[in-house]
């Protein structure tokens, strides 16, 4: 069911409610009555049934199996509530659109797509809006909080000029630098493949495996495509400045350079959350992880009968 | 890593931690052809250097025993068919590059905190300001 369908029998509705008024109270109640009707059908939502909605959701989280499994800090509880809402909302789009509720509830029933449409649809996607702007805000104190660990980081990689100390990890440019980034594909490659031993591991939730499986395949292939790309930027433009480059030249070297970029954007989230990842999958394991090797086993037992 | 510091002749009587210096870098001899020919640069043995290493062969096997077993049992674990966690993988990974990273650090001297000084031959302060760029 698309956005136009869901107006169309909206619509529809408010047509057939002004065919019923005009047939019971007369045309001038009808005339005076639509714009009340439709005024009241657009601000219901936002006003009543979009805070009720909230309130709802909260009710069903709470109520959640996942939720109440998790004994622990309350910022724990928070972020694991915002995970289901996400979830929840996002399992329920995914079924919109798949039309499986169509097939469901509103196989004959233009009336209640409408009420769908307006009164959880349109709530949903206002709700989306608070999730993303809640979500939004630490993401940017974290963007920070990074940028100034890399200033710090970086303070300790460059000499500043009235240093007495030579920095932990000062090491001076040489000719051979940019063979740093071929041997960062091979080993990249290698740290991101080891992750991808957990592909086939048991998850308690398909969406962790998910998850999973997608940010180790990010850590395993990134360097693979950075690495070749860093190494041309740097044998290219070794001599020559890019503003002496011809356009063309230029064009798909700052392209090369925006590619690089992003996915180095998406690198380092994805190390970030395989981690965090790895820290919260530890709530739910197999017996059989608790249990240590039986290092006796693999003693020869020369005198043993 | 405490390297080499240039420090103005003017300044020896002074106590060490007030002695206006700047690092000796490569960069400074490629910024100041002339520098060379400024300094006498300290004849210092490897065995010195040993010295002054705060990580021996001892702490580096130490480590390498340590993450060797590490990876031992994860193999174990997976030859005797018990559940390996995600945090044991993402350890192996960091453990395994550790490999590799000490094997190249091996003979690298770690954590000297004391530089060695080089006293400028010729004048002193604006010299060593010119040179490094300092404002002394």
């Amino acid at each position: 069911m698309s956005f136009g369908d869901i107006i169309f029998r909206g619509w529809r509705f408010v047509k057939e409610l002004a065919v019923g008024i005009h047939l019971n109270f007369g045309s001038i109640a009808a005339f005076i009555s639509i714009p009340f009707f439709l005024i009241f059908v657009t601000t219901f939502s936002f006003f009543f049934v979009f805070p009720l909605g909230i309130v709802l959701l909260l009710r069903i989280i709470r109520t959640e199996q996942e939720t109440s499994q998790i004994r622990g800090l309350v910022a724990a509880r928070i972020v694991a509530s915002l995970q289901m809402i996400c979830y929840r909302l996002s399992s329920a789009v995914g079924k919109f659109v798949g039309g499986s509720l169509e097939e469901n509830i509103f196989q004959s029933n233009g009336r209640l797509a409408f009420l769908f449409g307006w009164f959880v649809l349109l709530p949903s996607l206002f709700l989306l809006l608070l999730l993303f702007t809640v979500f939004f805000t630490p993401f940017l104190a974290l963007l920070f909080f990074f940028s100034s660990i890399f200033t710090a980081a970086f303070g300790i990689v460059a000499t500043s000029p009235g240093a007495s100390h030579v920095p932990s990890f000062y090491a001076p440019t040489t000719k051979s630098d940019r063979w740093s980034r071929v041997i960062f594909a091979p080993f990249g490659f290698i740290f991101g493949g080891l992750h991808c031993i957990c592909w086939n591991f048991a998850y308690p939730t398909r969406s962790e495996q998910t998850l999973w499986r997608v940010t180790s395949l990010v850590i395993t292939f990134v360097p693979l495509v950075v690495a070749p790309i860093d190494f041309l930027l740097s044998t290219r433009l070794q001599n020559q400045d890019i503003k002496f480059c011809k356009i063309f030249e230029r064009t798909a070297l700052i392209s090369l350079d925006l590619i690089m970029t992003i996915l180095l954007f998406i690198y380092v989230p994805a190390r970030l959350s395989i981690f965090a990842q790895a820290l919260a999958l530890l709530r739910n394991q197999a017996p059989s992880a608790f249990l240590a090797v039986d290092w006796t086993k693999y003693v020869p037992h020369l005198f043993s009968y | 890593m405490g390297g080499y510091t240039l420090v103005d002749p003017d300044c020896k009587d002074v106590a060490p931690e007030e002695r206006s210096g700047a690092v000796l870098t490569i960069e400074s001899f490629r910024d100041d052809p002339n520098l060379d020919s400024n300094i006498t640069l300290p004849e210092i043995t490897e065995d010195e250097i040993q010295d002054w290493s705060k990580g021996d062969g001892l702490l580096k096997l130490i480590a390498v025993l340590q993450f060797s077993w590490f990876i031992l049992q994860c193999v174990a674990r997976r030859v005797e068919g018990l559940e390996l966690t995600e945090i044991e993988i993402v350890t192996l990974a960091l453990a395994s590059i550790n490999v590799v990273t000490s094997a190249v650090w091996w003979h690298k001297p770690l954590r000297k905190q004391v530089p060695v000084e080089i006293y400028l031959e010729t004048e002193g302060k604006n010299e060593v300001s010119l040179i490094c760029g300092l404002f002394v």
